[in-house]
């Protein structure tokens, strides 16, 4: 885990901005206990220009502060460089980086700027290591696009919101067209979910993956005695106090944008090529992205992981802007820049292919032997510091407490009567699923992002549940898939966050891949709160359960904490209904997110072909693995909320032996080219696998409209529940599969058959498919 | 001439301007269909010696001002001028390589803004002019509506001009125009991108057939 997600001055901080009064150590986020370590540690006072860089390099965004003892509870046997920017997982003679981050503040204030230069940021991790970036995927939460429950007359998000969340929906949706777009790396999957706890929150959590050879990674580490080199955009004060600023909660002040950096992905895109260029040359030693708290946690990382010393020369540095104050250029988060450590025939070479590329490139300092980290401007020493001390913040122990909601919202069960379950009314469900933006199809927003170019995605990718990519260099298809589940994750972050992991398996199963290892975002309110805490670790110790049972490592994360907005202000959010403070995510008149662990997971073909989740006319269906009965858990299922705005029950617990038992079946039929579909059912349950499946094939299939006939129950739970350890697979060749199934004790139920009538005949209900994938295709782009 | 050339691999140039993001797809693309292919950077003056030049996808200076609008401004495509003038080989323009040979004038029309006013990326159903074949390419693009005058358009027509149409019109082109030749017939602009569908492992190969075709335009459909 590297520089990434979050600190927390308080709101006023960026007040100090243009003062040039002495900042107070609470202005910049420092606690005095803090404050007084810091003295400890140095011997003496720090310089005000000290504090500054203390109060960013001591910031949760940079320095894990609240999280890093409990993240080392995550399994990392098989990954990569798990230090570095990013780890990455070994195909063959090459290894493949992936990295989650999140950009959330910067999204909720700017989505435009704060989508794209999130993905400017994780670009620049991957890039880093010397991997060329060959895909990225998002994972995005926003509030309620549409009311929510309306059959039971509470109205929970009001109109203002509604607009709000729409604008920042479309926002961070062209931010990422135009800035992914155009650096040429494809957006190829990922998740988009609404919920109100999201309202002033909203989540951008972005991945991207890379491939590099494995004997030409380049890592942070420095040499002693070689040249710092700066290269790309001037620097200026744009995104300054980035880092502290991602590390409160939002009061929504006009300040709040000052703290948000501009992209410019032409820049990008040419940073990208000098980079991969610069590296090639084994002149040059180490590379560093600069992203959180810019200048200074670069290179006092590259000074940390090389055991060296380093030196800046503040008046070398570009800058786009007159007047800059030393921490100013020291905390700026300039988007495009990069800074590398070079002999000085690798520094001639940097200087070159900036030309080339028209980058500005500039010497701004050197490493010797030794461990100081030292400023200078124009010969004056403005700071003289300890690295390790520098680097090293104080590390918390958090204090979680099982917060109260917990016992309350799972004791509730949600009852199913028989007035729910009449075929009129269940009809009635159908339409309305396939219509909830969190079910519709999504193309509305992934057909903005360039999904092709690079030219390593297979045909059709959105009816696999992977996103795949063709790893040319070695002959293998590998698979990505972005998950989370706050509804589960807050009814109980233990068990959601195993679900979320054993989710992402089961997506990559379903499609005919082995899971081989996930990076990680979790997204939390503020863990000072004993509550927070609590659902913290839960999310942590349940996420290495699933982990370890898998046998598969973290390679890299990102924690993004604070995730919370004052409702009480009002301010540019429009959050004016007094419901809202109802919710059981508020309090203190703050709306906090729920947990929202976000699980983005590397897999790998195993057979010669992926398994789509698609439907052929004659194809038997059959659902394997668990089903629901009376006793099942389908708390925090889709549908009881959005139906009917009910939060409460608790998620179904895995079986790894049935889910292990699953994964061997459908890889046997598959190598055994018996399926001629399969896919995991999650999101609506059973009818929203089999509606997914059948819009699929629509999609493909424009001359013929499948159809389908069986006998479902006619049961609201039945149909839409939630549960763990199930998939729909389909088949030509029932006889023989159900033989295998009895043969090895699966548990199993015929669905019913497709078939090219373009009727959908559930036995208490007929609907026609064309009129139902109508709705789905275009729901999103209608409510949106 | 021709006759050496039945020896010789076809000697393929793709120009590279800052922010080109097609160009690595390309070359293995024309790498794969038979070509010797280098990499052009865009303050090149002279192309001679290409039986065939690319100008392939991307977002050339980052389509600052519009799309091609500062591309058409480059050394390279000075020297392309004279290259088509002086009929030395076959040009190629995909997607934003489309965009700037309009810009530049060596292909009649325009690419404007797409009818939805979004970016749309999707595999697309095409229609070959000559054959009426179907193919699926890829389509990705937000400047990808093509536009003419009356008289332009009456002129493409007439005088065949049109390489490629699509099935289901997806960005307002007039003329469900998806590629276009110049009225030599040796400048091809295409707004699918061939060169993401030639792998049979992704499940796409219809652009090999767009490749080998231009390989045969270059032989002057001798061959």
């Amino acid at each position: 885990m590297t520089i990434a997600s979050c600190v927390r001055p308080k709101a006023n901080s960026a007040v100090c901005l243009n003062k040039k009064t002495e900042p107070s150590i609470k202005d910049l986020g420092l606690s005095a206990f803090e404050y007084n370590e810091i003295v400890k540690r140095l011997g003496r006072k720090p310089s005000e220009l000290e504090l500054y860089l203390f109060s960013a390099m001591w910031s949760e965004h940079c320095g894990y502060k609240h999280s890093k003892k409990y993240l080392k509870l995550l399994p990392s046997k098989g990954a990569l460089f798990r230090n570095e920017n990013s780890g990455g997982i070994k195909i063959g003679s090459h290894i493949i980086f992936f990295k989650t981050e999140s950009h959330n503040h910067p999204s909720a204030v700017e989505p435009y700027q704060g989508a794209a230069t999130g993905i400017g940021g994780i670009l620049r991790d991957i890039l880093a290591m010397n991997a060329r970036p060959i895909a990225l995927l998002n994972s995005l939460k926003f509030g309620e696009i549409e009311k929510c429950g309306a059959n039971s007359g509470v109205v929970n998000t009001d109109l203002d919101s509604i607009k709000r969340n729409k604008y920042l929906l479309n926002g961070v949706a062209e931010g990422i067209s135009d800035y992914g777009n155009s650096t040429g790396v494809p957006t190829i999957g990922g998740e988009i979910s609404f919920n109100k706890c999201f309202n002033l929150s909203p989540l951008v959590n972005v991945m991207a993956v890379g491939i590099c050879h494995k004997d030409k990674v380049k890592t942070a580490a420095a040499k002693a005695d070689s040249y710092i080199v700066l290269i790309g955009s001037a620097t200026g004060r744009d995104g300054l106090f980035g880092a502290a600023f991602a590390s409160k909660e939002l009061a929504g002040d006009k300040e709040d944008k000052l703290s948000v950096q501009i992209g410019d992905p032409y820049v990008k895109k040419n940073v990208i090529e000098a980079t991969l260029e610069i590296l090639k040359s084994k002149n040059v030693f180490s590379a560093q992205d600069l992203g959180a708290a810019g200048l200074l946690s670069s290179t006092s990382e590259m000074a940390d992981k090389g055991g060296v010393s380093v030196e800046l020369y503040l008046e070398k540095v570009p800058l786009r802007e007159k007047n800059m104050r030393p921490y100013e250029i020291m905390l700026s988060e300039s988007q495009e820049r990069m800074v590398f450590t070079a002999n000085k025939k690798g520094v001639d070479e940097i200087f070159k292919i900036c030309k080339k590329y028209e980058l500005n490139s500039s010497v701004i300092g050197k490493t010797k032997k030794g461990s100081t980290y030292s400023l200078f401007l124009n010969g004056e020493t403005l700071a003289s510091l300890d690295v390790k001390v520098l680097t090293n913040p104080v590390l918390y122990d958090l204090s979680p407490k099982k917060p109260e909601y917990i016992n309350k919202l799972q004791n509730k069960r949600f009852l199913v009567d028989d007035a729910i379950n009449t075929p009129e009314n269940l009809k009635h469900f159908i339409f309305k699923m396939a219509a909830v933006p969190e079910f519709a199809s999504k193309k509305y927003v992934y057909q903005r992002y360039d999904g092709t170019v690079g030219a390593r995605t297979l045909k059709n990718p959105h009816n696999l549940g992977v996103s795949p990519l063709n790893i040319f260099e070695e002959g293998k298809i590998i698979g990505f898939s972005m998950d989370s589940s706050e509804n589960a994750s807050f009814l109980d972050p233990y068990q959601g966050a195993c679900n979320v992991v054993f989710e992402a398996f089961r997506n990559a199963v379903s499609s005919g891949f082995e899971p081989l290892g996930i990076t990680n975002c979790l997204n939390f309110a503020n863990p000072e709160n004993p509550d927070i805490a609590w659902q913290f670790i839960q999310t942590v110790k349940g996420m290495r359960y699933a982990l370890e049972k898998l046998n598969i490592p973290v390679v890299s994360g990102n924690v993004s904490f604070y995730n919370e907005g004052i409702a009480a202000e009002q301010c540019i959010f429009g959050l004016n209904n007094p419901e809202n403070i109802a919710n059981p995510g508020v309090q203190n008149g703050k709306i906090k997110i729920y947990p929202v662990p976000v699980i983005g997971m590397m897999s790998i073909l195993k057979g010669k072909t992926p398994l789509y989740a698609r439907l052929q006319p004659g194809a038997s269906i059959f659902l394997i693995g668990k089903d629901i009965d009376k006793n099942a858990n389908t708390g925090g299922s889709l549908y009881q909320r959005v139906f009917f705005d009910f939060t409460g029950g608790t998620p179904d617990i895995v079986d790894f032996e049935l889910e292990m038992k699953l994964k061997k079946s459908i890889f046997y039929l598959h190598n055994k080219n018996l399926l001629s579909g399969t896919i995991d059912v999650s999101k609506g349950g059973v009818l929203g696998a089999l509606l997914i499946m059948l819009f699929n094939s629509c999609e493909s299939d424009k001359c013929q409209t499948p159809g389908f006939k069986g006998i479902l129950e006619p049961d609201i739970d039945l149909l839409f529940g939630e549960i763990t350890g199930r998939y729909l697979i389909a088949t030509k060749n029932k006889a023989v599969v159900e033989n295998y199934l009895r043969k090895n004790h699966l548990p199993y139920k015929i669905l019913g058959k497709a078939d090219d009538t373009g009727v959908l005949d559930f036995g208490f209900t007929r609907i026609r498919t064309s009129e139902l994938n109508n709705i789905y295709q275009n729901s999103l782009e209608r409510k949106a | 001439m021709n006759f050496l050339k039945y020896f010789k691999k076809l000697k393929a140039g793709i120009i590279v301007f800052p922010g080109t993001n097609c160009d690595r797809d390309t070359k293995i693309a024309l790498d794969g269909a038979g070509f010797n292919t280098d990499y052009i950077f865009h303050n090149c003056t002279n192309l001679e010696g290409y039986d065939l030049i690319v100008l392939p996808g991307g977002f050339s200076f980052g389509d600052y001002i519009r799309a091609g609008r500062l591309a058409k401004l480059s050394p390279v495509v000075f020297a392309l001028k004279k290259y088509v003038k002086s009929k030395c080989g076959f040009t190629l323009g995909i997607c934003n390589g489309f965009q700037i040979l309009c810009e530049a004038g060596l292909l009649p029309g325009a690419l404007i803004e797409n009818a939805s006013t979004r970016f749309i990326s999707r595999d697309e159903i095409l229609v070959l002019e000559k054959t009426r074949e179907e193919i699926t390419i890829p389509i990705a693009h937000k400047e990808g509506c093509f536009y003419a005058d009356d008289a332009d358009l009456r002129r493409i027509e007439e005088n065949k001009m049109v390489f490629l149409r699509y099935k289901d019109n997806p960005n307002g082109s007039l003329n469900d125009i998806a590629g276009l030749y110049d009225s030599e017939n040796k400048v091809l602009g295409l707004m699918p991108h061939p060169e993401r569908a030639v792998s049979k492992i992704c499940g796409l190969e219809n652009g090999l057939k767009i490749f080998n075709f231009i390989k045969n335009e270059i032989f002057g459909g001798k061959r």
